[in-house]
């Protein structure tokens, strides 16, 4: 198993049930992103409409961003950030 | 007063630009006075008199900027005022365009301040942002960010995006020298973010205030040519950990829809078509549309009055979240928010034990009548429930119909 924290941000934290922080461990077969949102949505049902739907909502990978329709391979002591837009001003 | 967004100032600098800008003419390795007549020289064009552009707008006028818009369409509110700063108590319905050019006509009366008491539109939109240097994002809704992103790739202007909810607030710049622009940041509006505004969802005073100074920075480093401005990252701020995360922004998107190689977006026309999906509340137009229920199965706050004042005993379901059930609430109302409606209709069934009528109340009218329709779809498993009705404008209607010292909020 590897162990990853994942920050959970703006309106993901609250979909997620006010949790701005979680360690998440997968096994080797789900040490990727693409496995990561699938697992989230799970974990986290009201979560599932944003974190499938890679427009809706974008991962940074250690500080850097995602880019759409690339899957990145997870290794022990990564860091997912989910970031969807704010609007209010 | 000079009212023409052109740049305003020429020459050198002037014993009154000396003696009002030495402290930032001094900084060490700073811009100095080449950077100072940039900045007397430029025009930006602020969209949002709000919690962002209160403190964005006070700090570019104070920096010298010669030509500063701003165009907001609202009146300033009572409860606008913890994080407004621009606007003072007796303020509160003055248009905010024209509250924040009186705060800075008294800050810094050397330079030219344009007003725009309009919402900013796919109308409007292009000829506002393509007559100023350098913009600056500080409206409220996904649809406004939208299209001001499209008018500043379609004339090429810098983009400075600030926004704030709750206790967090993101900063980037976009369309800065060929970097990417909104749309390749966030293709989409989030569907969550969508429905969201600061008056249903609440939004600690300095956050937008702390976001509004860092896009005044950043807007100072474009028009004075300074490294580094933050184009390529984006700046999540969480003030309850005081945390400051930067992240790697993606380069320009190739299939970005307004600055990628085969764009589909070519004129506000196409920006139009392309950002109705993004339509979300703006922070001081949270007012949906109402929503549809039978009128049998609908009360008014004048009619509930009657039952409270008759002694008719009743169960009043109150499907605000708690907190906005914990600032008000009416006397003996229960608090069950409308996400636990489902769950509960046991409990529903026994408090009403068939002899109490249920009416469900909000706070403007919407979410009561989802409760309302819940619960009649599970009157047929739950037929201990009496009966059920929605109470139509919630507690809004309320308070201007019934009881005018309920509180606004």
């Amino acid at each position: 198993m590897i162990s990853i924290q994942v920050l959970f941000f703006a309106s993901a934290r609250e979909a997620a049930g006010d949790i701005s922080k979680k360690c998440i461990e997968l096994t080797p077969d789900e040490a990727n992103t693409s496995s990561l949102r699938r697992l989230l949505a799970l974990e986290y049902p009201g979560l599932a409409s944003m974190v499938k739907d890679e427009e809706n909502l974008t991962l940074a990978l250690n500080e850097e961003y995602v880019t759409r329709g690339q899957v990145l391979a997870l290794k022990d002591g990564d860091t997912i950030a989910l970031i969807p837009p704010i609007s209010g001003g | 007063m000079n009212h023409d967004s052109s740049s305003s100032f020429q020459g050198d600098l002037k014993a009154e630009h000396i003696e009002r800008y030495s402290r930032q003419l001094l900084i060490k390795g700073g811009f100095g006075v080449e950077g100072q007549l940039k900045l007397l020289n430029s025009s930006v064009l602020v969209i949002g008199a709000g919690g962002i552009g209160s403190t964005v707008i006070l700090y570019l006028a104070a920096c010298g900027i010669g030509s500063l818009s701003v165009i907001d369409f609202d009146d300033v509110d009572v409860s606008n005022l913890h994080r407004q700063v621009i606007h003072k108590t007796n303020d509160v319905g003055m248009n905010k365009a024209e509250s924040a050019r009186r705060a800075v006509e008294n800050l810094n009366p050397t330079l030219s301040c344009k007003i725009i008491k309009e919402p900013l539109t796919v109308n409007n939109a292009l000829e506002l942002i393509s007559s100023h240097d350098c913009i600056v994002d500080a409206s409220d809704n996904p649809q406004t960010r939208y299209i001001i992103n499209d008018a500043c790739v379609l004339s090429g202007k810098p983009l400075v995006s600030g926004s704030a909810m709750g206790i967090e607030g993101q900063l980037t710049v976009c369309n800065y020298k060929g970097g990417p622009c909104y749309r390749c940041l966030y293709p989409k509006p989030n569907v969550k973010e969508g429905n969201k505004s600061c008056s249903d969802n609440g939004v600690l005073g300095p956050v937008p205030g702390l976001i509004g100074i860092l896009q005044a920075v950043e807007t100072i480093k474009i028009i004075t040519g300074t490294d580094d401005v933050l184009s390529d990252r984006l700046l999540m701020y969480d003030s309850l950990q005081c945390s400051f995360l930067r992240i790697k922004k993606p380069p320009k998107q190739t299939h970005c829809p307004v600055c990628g190689p085969e764009a589909t977006i070519t004129s506000m026309k196409e920006c139009f078509e392309a950002s109705q999906t993004a339509r979300g509340p703006s922070c001081s137009l949270a007012k949906s549309e109402p929503r549809n229920i039978s009128n049998s199965l609908s009360i008014s706050c004048t009619e509930y009055d009657q039952i409270r004042n008759s002694g008719d005993t009743h169960i009043l379901l109150d499907v605000r979240g708690k907190e906005q059930f914990d600032l008000c609430s009416l006397p003996g109302a229960i608090n069950l928010p409308l996400g636990s409606i489902t769950q509960q209709m046991e409990y529903i069934s026994t408090i009403s034990n068939g002899t109490k009528p249920v009416y469900c109340i909000c706070r403007r009218g919407n979410a009561s009548v989802m409760a309302t329709n819940k619960i009649v779809e599970g009157l047929q498993k739950y037929p201990n429930i009496h009966s059920v009705k929605n109470i139509t404008g919630g507690l809004t209607s309320w308070r201007s119909k019934v009881d005018k010292s309920f509180p606004n909020y």
